[in-house]
Formats: structure tokens, C-alpha cells, sequence
């Protein structure tokens, strides 16, 4: 983006046109869909995490749609701050975000995530819809140090495709 | 519920309140647009501004969540998580929200 000639940053996080599509998509909406459900609850048992997250990153919060493991104020309040989220780095990227010991990342370390949460371990991975918007992150999450193979990898983004394919089905229904 | 705490120590999360979020919805709506927006939701939540309280924000965030515009939407779930987090962290951490 050119601002007086002059190159700068947008942050896709602020991207309209990612956020209206998140509007369009019901994602604002849509809490405890079962099928959604079952795949974050089916990703934690697969990565042997207590933590699995089907998280839509919005302009100033992410949204958890579905989740396993998500208790104390993070699940009473369905999300966080973005500022405070490990998925906004997916979203700013568009790629895939790894943590294997927060409490020495230098971005992730003050968050209230590690502080208060203790959590160590990250891996997330966009959720990109048909018309190329990444609408947020699929990711597990854990307490423990933790490293993620690319076989680890490819197999969360084999669940991030499905979360997508039932969101855009959802909606197709609906409309 | 009164807005008597500014910030979660240590957590730079500011209070919500109704500038900010109107302000919010300005950088995704324009400011006219912003405005006529949040008082639309103010008056079907029955909320005569200024809004106040935690209690009195979050109604009117769950009438953005009701809007037909996408983005007013996004805008007003934004606003309930951080209103959720915002008081679920003061409470967990012994402050009144």
C-alpha cells in the first residue's frame, strides 16, 4: 500500500474486506457447532494436546468458534484481545505460526496467554477461505515445551481445509 | 456494574468504553457511518447515551452482533470478547469490574 509515494503497511488483521467476509460467513454468530466441535476436540487428541481452537481473528479480538480445552476467563469471555493471541501472528502472516516455548518467545512471552495461562506450546495455521482471506486460525495448544514435526504440520493444515470446507458449507446452507 | 477501574494491571488492556468502541467502528466504517451505527444499536438496546457500564456496552454490542452489515457485526462481537475478557480478568485477578 503507497500512502504519499511512500510504501507502507497495512495490517491484514484490519483488512476490511477479510472482515466483511467474516461477517458475511456468520462468524460472529456461530458458537458450539457441533461438527466444528468435534474437529478441534478430534486435532487435541491427535497432537496428544489438551488444547485444540478453531479461532476467527477479528479487528480486535479473536473468536473462538469451536474449542476443547479452553477454560477459566479465555472460555467465559469466548476469545481474547488480539493484541493478546498467538493467532494473529497466522493472520498477519498468512502462514503458519510455531511456538515451542512461549515463555522465552519475544513476542508471545507477556501475554496473559503465558503469564496467567501457562501456555508453552503453539502451532496454528491459516484458515483461508475460497476467496483467499484468512479468516483466522486453526491451532492446538499446550502447557508444556514442545516441539511440532512437519508431518505435525501438514496434518493441521489438513484440518484447518475441513474447518473452511464446513464454515463455507454452513453458509451455503443458510443462504 | 460502574467502569471504576481504567486498565488490568500489567495487561495493558484498557477498559472499554463507548469511545473506544465507537472509534473502532470507525476505523472499519468512516466516522458518520460509525456513529449512525452505534446509535442505532444504543436505541434498540433501549441504552440512552453516554454509555456508562460494562453492562450498558455489552447491550449495545449484542445489537451490533444483530446488524445487517457484516462489518458492524465483526465489530460488535470484537467488542463483546474484549468486554468479557476485560471483566473475567479483573475479577480472576481481584479487581472490580
Amino acid at each position: 500500500m503507497k500512502l504519499n509515494g511512500i510504501e507502507t503497511w497495512a495490517d491484514p488483521i484490519k483488512d476490511t474486506a477479510r472482515l466483511s467476509e467474516i461477517g458475511e460467513l456468520g462468524l460472529t454468530e456461530l458458537t458450539d457447532d457441533p461438527e466444528l466441535q468435534a474437529l478441534a476436540a478430534d486435532a487435541a487428541v491427535a497432537f496428544n494436546l489438551p488444547i485444540g481452537v478453531v479461532s476467527i481473528v477479528l479487528d480486535e479480538s479473536q473468536y473462538f468458534i469451536a474449542r476443547t480445552g479452553v477454560d477459566g476467563w479465555v472460555g467465559g469471555a469466548d476469545g481474547t484481545p488480539v493484541e493478546w493471541s498467538f493467532c494473529r501472528n497466522v493472520v498477519r502472516s498468512a502462514s503458519d505460526f510455531v511456538v515451542e516455548d512461549a515463555t522465552v518467545h519475544p513476542v508471545m512471552k507477556d501475554s496473559p496467554l503465558v503469564k496467567l495461562e501457562g501456555l508453552a506450546c503453539y502451532a496454528g495455521t491459516p484458515m483461508v477461505s475460497s476467496n483467499g482471506h484468512v479468516l483466522g486460525s486453526f491451532c492446538v495448544k499446550g502447557k508444556e515445551v514442545r516441539s511440532f514435526s512437519e508431518d505435525e504440520m501438514v496434518l493441521l493444515r489438513e484440518y484447518a481445509a475441513r474447518a473452511v470446507r464446513l464454515i463455507e458449507d454452513r453458509r451455503r446452507q443458510v443462504a | 456494574v460502574a467502569t471504576t477501574t481504567t486498565r488490568i494491571p500489567g495487561y495493558g488492556q484498557d477498559l472499554p468504553c463507548e469511545d473506544s468502541a465507537v472509534q473502532s467502528l470507525a476505523e472499519l466504517l468512516g466516522a458518520d457511518l460509525a456513529q449512525r451505527a452505534w446509535a442505532s444499536a444504543a436505541e434498540r438496546a433501549g441504552v440512552r447515551p453516554p454509555v456508562e457500564t460494562l453492562d450498558t456496552l455489552g447491550e449495545v454490542a449484542r445489537e451490533l452482533v444483530l446488524s445487517d452489515r457484516p462489518l458492524v457485526r465483526v465489530a460488535g462481537r470484537s467488542l463483546l470478547v474484549r468486554i468479557g475478557s476485560y471483566r473475567a480478568l479483573s475479577l480472576m485477578l481481584g479487581k472490580t469490574a
